[in-house]
């Protein structure tokens, strides 16, 4: 074979080359992914573990376990971490973290009832634990959502408190959300110390004054629910439902044309807005306006309306004798 | 081109491939960061390809070249790696501070993402809550004396009269709620005791609501609607007896028919409960003969000759007949348009009966067909329908707004399909005596007879007369007059026409003693050849009280199946012994 043709497929392979190499390295390109330690890091901890067992220092070998769970976890390797956990907590019961990771890997294991077992513990143990109390709420926020179980809607209310404690500079949130259960535990009194706190913290916390109004409704303190929709609407003049809630109290006290006015400032940010329909109706309907109240009661018709809000309807047609 | 130009060129390519390497570890693209990793590498080692050089031996720049293919694809490998470190840096942080995080004390306050309280269009958590509305709780529905006829027992509705089902409707939590029931759902149920405002509350902010149901009072007579029932049998047909007056509904009786019993689950259900409850129903449904069809309102039948009394109570209160003694014909046969058959008699000859020359109140009173398609052509096919809307039938192609009855489901009938049909002198004729296009239902065909007996008043027929919560009334039904049909002296007229047709004619077997009755039978022609069978009636003729409709499907002639039916109802309802 002749030199040239030699050198030309030398220059074939220098070309085709760079191709092979990214072909060759193109693997790991495809999904950039949170890395994980290598399995073979494991082997340096079970050695870790070998040694202090070997020892007689009961926190050191009680040190090596936890860190190697933690490596385990990091592998999501749950089971084999909640076991280091475990064999860390039985050589040194004080040891929250210990605690909390344990009950992290059992959230995520699905086991609810041992996370919050293992929170619990991690926060005795260290009542400032602060990321077992988040944890703890995660998992309360998860399970309430679909059961609302008293004792566990009262222990998230609980949990709120303290992180609102925990982080003064998260006060206004976590009081806020406390109130909101607090509100679902119908424990009105604790609910509006939350929502006072969390306006305290913030007072340009629309939500909390927005919820404190209707406290206040509920409890038939009409001036004090007006003054907190009123500041609400100062900070937010597009919140339709504020102007519904407000319309109501109004309505409530006997103030009709200014309800009616309410709710057609709802209507205006909201067309689709069947409660301020009905309320704005019914309030026509007591103002003698039929007419009025009729052409809102036809505009029902165009809206998907839930069971309640169809017994309103129904109820409305009643009173202002319409078909 | 000199080396020293093609040697800049190389250096300003490799210091273009460095850029071009470089700006690649910042793409997040793995697609881009491929190009950028071949044209930097090509671009790097055009000067390295000048550094080796060309000279030397073969063997030499071969090795060469092979050494550089080898940096070239270390560098590659590195650059990929280094990109790694680089667009995988956030992720590998985080896992970093997870393995740390057990042991680190330091964390940064969580951060809860709010929006602009100005931008907010939605304040709160948007919590509704149930309004506790027991639907276990519900009135009672009785008759006008008092006669229960459904309540709730622990929880499950009843029906006590199951032959009720096409008018009370029933509460089914499989199949929903209808009739009656349905109707008026609010009253009974309670919620029409409660402002709107109430239930916006509670819904809003939990509060209790006060739940008082009511309950309905019917215009029904159990007595008469049992008598109504026992006289039509088991044959396919509606009876509808209304209180000439105020158009209340006294009696309405459809059949076939179906218990709404057996369609309410019990609380709380077996499965066998819901089995039961499914097969009923998809056995009504199933059925030929339409059970769950309220045949007295929905139910459209040709009308026959009870539509001569609307022909004639037209042809008077208009002027087109001076008088129930002005002169009127009835030949064998009228022809009416060139290429329609002529109209015949139901029998030959019947001017041997009506006289000939007659006058309005025999032709009505032996149905004579020839007659009344004169008195239709006569009148005009504008006029004719005019008459007809006022009675309360449309034209399919005009039918519009519900019909007179509110309180249950019910059909508009129709006097022919479109208004231009009647413009055919044949059509109008036929339309005038019973025939052409007209579907009526039975209520039409009473609220007629009502409306000529009442002084040509049409009041709006109703079946629910109050609803009551303890002493609190909060539904009471008002006599409602829809429109004069007719003036009082063609209501008069009418009546001593409809007496004379019970005195001499076809509905003679009618007459009840000590009462005057008067009526007007109907045979309404059918695809299948055996006609319907029709009747409506009123008594006493004198101040009319009672106004009835009666129709069973193919049964035969007037006098022969629907006649004694409503004899029998009015003679209960007169108190008389037939």
């Amino acid at each position: 074979m002749k030199r040239s043709v030699i050198w030309q497929q030398w220059r074939r392979l220098a070309l085709i080359a760079p191709l092979i190499i990214l072909a060759a390295c193109s693997e790991p390109l495809i999904e950039p992914r949170a890395p994980r330690t290598p399995t073979a890091v494991i082997d340096r901890y079970n050695a870790v573990v070998a040694t202090a067992e070997a020892g007689d220092d009961l926190l050191a070998r009680a040190r090596a376990y936890y860190d190697r769970g933690n490596i385990w976890f990091d592998q999501q390797n749950y089971t084999e971490a909640i076991a280091d956990y475990g064999r860390a907590i039985a050589l040194d019961p004080s040891m929250s973290r210990a605690f909390h990771n344990r009950g992290l890997a059992h959230a995520l294991l699905k086991e609810n009832d041992a996370a919050l077992r293992d929170y619990t513990q991690a926060i005795r143990l260290d009542p400032a634990y602060r990321r077992a109390y988040e944890n703890r709420v995660r998992l309360l926020e998860e399970l309430t959502a679909s059961t609302p179980v008293e004792t566990l809607l009262q222990q998230l209310a609980d949990d709120y408190g303290n992180l609102a404690q925990l982080i003064p500079e998260a006060e206004a949130p976590y009081r806020y959300r406390q109130g909101l259960i607090l509100v679902r535990l119908n424990d009105r009194t604790a609910a509006r110390e939350a929502f006072d706190a969390a306006i305290r913290a913030r007072p340009q916390h629309v939500d909390a004054l927005y919820e404190r109004a209707l406290l206040h409704y509920a409890g038939g303190d009409l001036d004090a629910a007006l003054a907190d929709l009123d500041a609400a609407l100062r900070l937010s003049p597009r919140a339709a439902n504020a102007y519904y809630v407000r319309g109501l109290i109004r309505h409530a006290q006997g103030d009709t044309r200014s309800a009616i006015a309410d709710f057609g400032q709802a209507l205006l940010l909201q067309p689709a807005y069947p409660e301020a329909l009905i309320a704005r109706a019914a309030a026509y309907g007591e103002q003698g306006n039929t007419t009025a109240a009729r052409a809102d009661l036809q505009r029902l018709d165009d809206l998907q309306l839930d069971p309640a809000l169809q017994q309103a309807r129904e109820a409305l047609r009643v009173r202002i004798g319409a078909p | 081109m000199s080396d020293r130009t093609r040697a800049w060129i190389a250096w300003c390519a490799g210091a273009l491939g460095v850029l071009i390497l470089g700006s690649g570890l910042m793409i997040a693209s793995v697609t881009q960061w491929r190009w950028h990793l071949l044209a930097g590498l090509w671009l790097l080692s055009l000067p390295a390809r000048r550094l080796i050089g060309r000279r030397g031996a073969t063997a030499d720049r071969s090795m060469r070249g092979l050494m550089l293919m080898a940096v070239l694809g270390f560098s590659a490998i590195g650059l990929q790696l280094a990109r790694n470190q680089v667009t995988q840096s956030e992720a590998t942080l985080r896992a970093v501070a997870s393995l740390a995080q057990p042991v680190a004390a330091e964390q940064p306050a969580p951060v809860f993402p709010e929006a602009d309280p100005a931008e907010r269009t939605s304040l709160g958590s948007g919590r509704t809550l149930p309004v506790a509305i027991n639907a276990g709780v519900r009135g009672r529905i009785v008759d006008r004396n008092g006669v229960v006829l459904a309540e709730t027992v622990d929880g499950r509705r009843t029906y006590l009269n199951p032959a009720l089902g096409h008018l009370i409707g029933f509460q089914s939590r499989l199949y929903g709620t209808t009739g009656l029931e349905a109707r008026f759902d609010a009253q009974l149920s309670g919620v029409a005791t409660l402002s709107p405002t109430a239930i916006l509350e509670a819904r809003l902010l939990g509060s209790p609501v006060e739940q008082v149901p009511a309950d309905l009072t019917l215009t029904l007579d159990s007595r008469l609607q049992a008598a109504a029932q026992q006289a039509l049998g088991e044959r396919a047909g509606a009876v509808v007896l209304l209180d000439v007056p105020t158009g209340a509904i006294l009696a309405m009786v459809t059949y076939p028919r179906f218990d709404p019993n057996q369609l309410v689950l019990p609380e709380p259900a077996t499965q066998t409960d819901v089995d039961r409850v499914q097969a009923a129903w998809a056995e009504l449904n199933a059925r030929s003969d339409a059970p769950l069809l309220n045949r007295a309102t929905q139910g459209r039948y040709p009308p026959g000759s009870v539509i001569k009394t609307l022909t004639a109570a037209a042809a008077l209160d208009s002027g087109v007949l001076a008088d129930p003694l002005a002169t009127v014909t009835c030949p064998n046969l009228l022809p009416t348009e060139a290429g329609a058959p002529p109209v015949r008699n139901a029998v030959d000859n019947l001017f041997r009966r009506t006289g000939d020359p007659s006058d309005l109140v025999r032709v009505y009173a032996f149905s004579c067909n020839t007659a009344f398609a004169q008195v239709g052509l006569s009148l005009g096919a504008d006029r004719f329908l005019e008459y007809a809307r006022r009675f309360g039938l449309q034209t399919a192609d005009t039918r519009s707004g519900p019909a007179d009855l509110r309180d249950i489901p019910a059909e508009v009938g129709t006097i022919a399909n479109e208004a231009s049909f009647l413009q055919r002198p044949a059509a109008l004729a036929d339309t005038a005596f019973g025939q052409g296009q007209a579907l009526v239902t039975p209520l039409d065909m009473a609220q007629m007879t009502a409306s000529v007996a009442n002084e040509g008043r049409l009041m709006r027929p109703y079946l629910v007369a109050e609803a009551r919560s303890g002493e609190r009334v909060i539904y009471q039904a008002q006599p409602e007059m829809l429109r004069q049909v007719v003036s009082p002296e063609t209501s008069r007229r009418m009546l001593d026409i409809m007496r004379i047709s019970v005195e001499i004619g076809y509905a003679l077997p009618i007459a009840l003693p000590g009462v005057s009755v008067g009526a007007k039978t109907g045979t309404a022609e059918t695809p299948r050849g055996v006609p319907h069978s029709w009747i409506v009636a009123v008594a006493p003729v004198e101040q009319p009280r009672y106004a009835i409709a009666v129709i069973v499907e193919y049964g035969g002639e007037g006098s022969r199946s629907a006649l004694p039916v409503a004899r029998e109802v009015l003679a209960a309802a007169l108190g008389v012994t037939p």
